[in-house]
C-alpha cells in the first residue's frame, strides 16, 4: 500500500509540474476571454507580421477598383475603401464610383455612399431611400447627373432631393474597373490585413488549442484529463493523511 | 437506438432553425416605411449633423454618427428614422417610428451578425413601446437584458435614444 501511494505522490508531482504552465497559459486566456466585452479584446487587432502570416490574413479575391478624377474605390475581399478610408466591411460587389463637384458616389450592394473629397461621410443611401435592388452599373449622362443601371431599369437620379426616374435605356459614361496603382493596393492590403485579427480570436485559439492545429486541441483535452487526475491524486492524497 | 436517433435529428433539425435565423433581413426598410405610415409614406427630409450636435450626441447617449446628412420621414403626426449601430462586429439596421415623444414602434430590419439575433422578437422590441426621455437624456424605463445578446440590446436601446432625441431636435428646430 506504502509502494502505491508513493508511487501516486511520484506522478502527482510530475504531472503537476508538466500540467503548470500550460494552466497557467489557459487561466491567463480563459479569464481574458471572460472579459473581452470589457478590455474591448474583439477591436483590438493584431499588427504582429509572422502571426498574420501564420492565420493566412488575406483577401481571397483580386481587388477591383475604380478610379474617377484621380480618386478611388477598391474592394479588398469584402471591405470597400475611398481612397485610403474604409467605408464598409460587408461588402458583396463594388459597383463604381461617380464624381460631381468634389462628392463622390459609391455604388455597392443596394447602397450609395456620398463621401468628399476628403473623405467626411455625407451618407449612406440604402433601399429606404429608393436605391434599387440589383444595381449593375453606375455613370453620369452629358449632363453630369448619376444614372444607375440596375436589374430592372436605368434611373436617372437626384441624390439630394432623392427623386429617382425610372427609364427603359439611358446614355450614360459607365464607371468602369481599372488596374490599382501598386502603392495604393500595398497600402489598402496593409489596412485589411492590420484589421482581420482579433487579440480575442487568438486568445480564443490559444485557449482551445487551436493555434496549433487539430493536434493543439487534443493536447488541451489532455491538459484537462491531466488537471482531472491532479484533482483526484490530490483529494486521495489528502484523504489518506487523515 | 431509435430513440438515440430521434433526438439526434431533433437536435440537428432545432440547431440548423436557429442558426439559419441569426442573419438576414427581417424587415426591408421600404416595408417598415410602408407599415409605419398606413401604406403612404411621406417623402424623406433631410436633418445635417452639425459638429456640434455630433459631439452632444456621442456625450449624452455615447452614440458615434459617420455622417453629416441623416434621412427622415414626417407626416406631422409622426416621424420614422432608420439607424444603424453596431452590436458586436457589424451594423444592425434598425427603424423607429416616434409619436408624440414616445416610441410607437421599433423593428430590427437587418440583422448581420451571426450572435444576438434574438433582439428581433417582439417580447424585447415591445419594450421600447411608448418608451420616452428623461432629462438625462435615458430613457424612462429598463430594457430587459437577453443573455448572449448583450451587445444587441446595448445598440438597440442606443438607437431608440438616439430616434427619440433627433425626434426632440428637430422639432425644436
Amino acid at each position: 500500500m506504502k509502494n502505491y501511494i508513493l508511487l501516486i505522490q511520484r506522478w502527482h508531482k510530475k504531472f503537476g509540474i508538466f500540467a503548470a504552465l500550460f494552466v497557467i497559459c489557459i487561466v491567463i486566456s480563459g479569464i481574458a476571454i471572460n472579459h473581452s466585452e470589457e478590455l474591448e479584446l474583439n477591436k483590438k487587432f493584431i499588427k504582429t507580421e509572422w502571426l498574420l502570416d501564420f492565420y493566412q490574413i488575406n483577401p481571397v479575391s483580386e481587388p477591383v477598383a475604380y478610379n474617377v478624377d484621380g480618386s478611388w474605390a477598391t474592394q479588398v475581399g469584402k471591405r470597400v475603401y475611398f481612397n485610403n478610408i474604409e467605408i464598409s466591411n460587408n461588402v458583396e460587389k463594388l459597383v463604381g464610383i461617380i464624381s460631381n463637384n468634389e462628392i463622390y458616389t459609391i455604388a455597392y450592394d443596394g447602397q450609395l455612399t456620398i463621401i468628399t473629397k476628403d473623405g467626411e461621410l455625407i451618407e449612406h443611401l440604402t433601399g429606404a431611400a429608393g436605391v434599387p435592388a440589383g444595381m449593375r452599373e453606375i455613370g453620369q449622362d452629358e449632363n453630369g447627373d448619376i444614372v444607375i443601371k440596375a436589374a430592372h431599369g436605368y434611373y436617372h437620379v437626384d441624390t439630394n432631393e432623392l427623386e429617382w426616374k425610372e427609364y427603359e435605356y439611358l446614355e450614360a459614361i459607365w464607371s468602369v474597373a481599372s488596374a490599382i496603382p501598386t502603392e495604393l493596393y500595398d497600402n489598402l492590403l496593409q489596412q485589411y490585413r492590420g484589421s482581420g485579427l482579433t487579440i480575442e480570436r487568438l486568445l480564443i485559439d490559444i485557449h482551445s488549442g487551436r493555434f496549433v492545429g487539430s493536434w493543439g486541441v487534443y493536447f488541451v483535452d489532455l491538459i484537462a484529463i491531466l488537471m482531472l487526475f491532479l484533482s483526484c491524486t490530490g483529494v486521495w492524497m489528502w484523504w489518506q493523511r487523515l | 437506438m431509435l430513440k438515440v436517433l430521434v433526438i439526434t435529428i431533433l437536435c440537428n433539425l432545432i440547431f440548423l432553425s436557429t442558426h439559419s435565423q441569426a442573419k438576414g433581413v427581417y424587415l426591408e426598410p421600404k416595408e417598415f416605411l410602408e407599415q409605419a405610415f398606413a401604406e403612404n409614406p411621406p417623402n424623406s427630409k433631410k436633418l445635417w449633423i452639425s459638429k456640434e450636435l455630433k459631439a452632444q450626441i456621442k456625450s449624452m447617449l455615447g452614440y458615434d454618427i459617420h455622417v453629416v446628412r441623416l434621412r427622415y420621414w414626417d407626416n406631422g403626426e409622426k416621424t420614422a428614422w432608420i439607424l444603424e449601430e453596431i452590436g458586436r462586429d457589424k451594423p444592425i439596421t434598425t427603424g423607429v417610428v416616434v409619436k408624440d415623444e414616445k416610441i410607437e414602434q421599433l423593428n430590427v430590419l437587418i440583422f448581420r451578425e451571426s450572435r444576438g439575433w434574438e433582439v428581433k422578437y417582439p417580447f424585447f422590441t415591445d419594450q421600447f413601446k411608448q418608451a420616452n426621455l428623461t432629462k438625462k437624456n435615458q430613457l424612462d424605463r429598463n430594457i430587459d437584458n437577453i443573455s448572449g445578446a448583450t451587445l444587441s440590446v446595448n445598440a438597440l436601446t442606443k438607437v431608440a435614444k438616439l430616434a427619440l432625441f433627433l425626434n426632440t431636435h428637430i422639432k425644436i428646430d
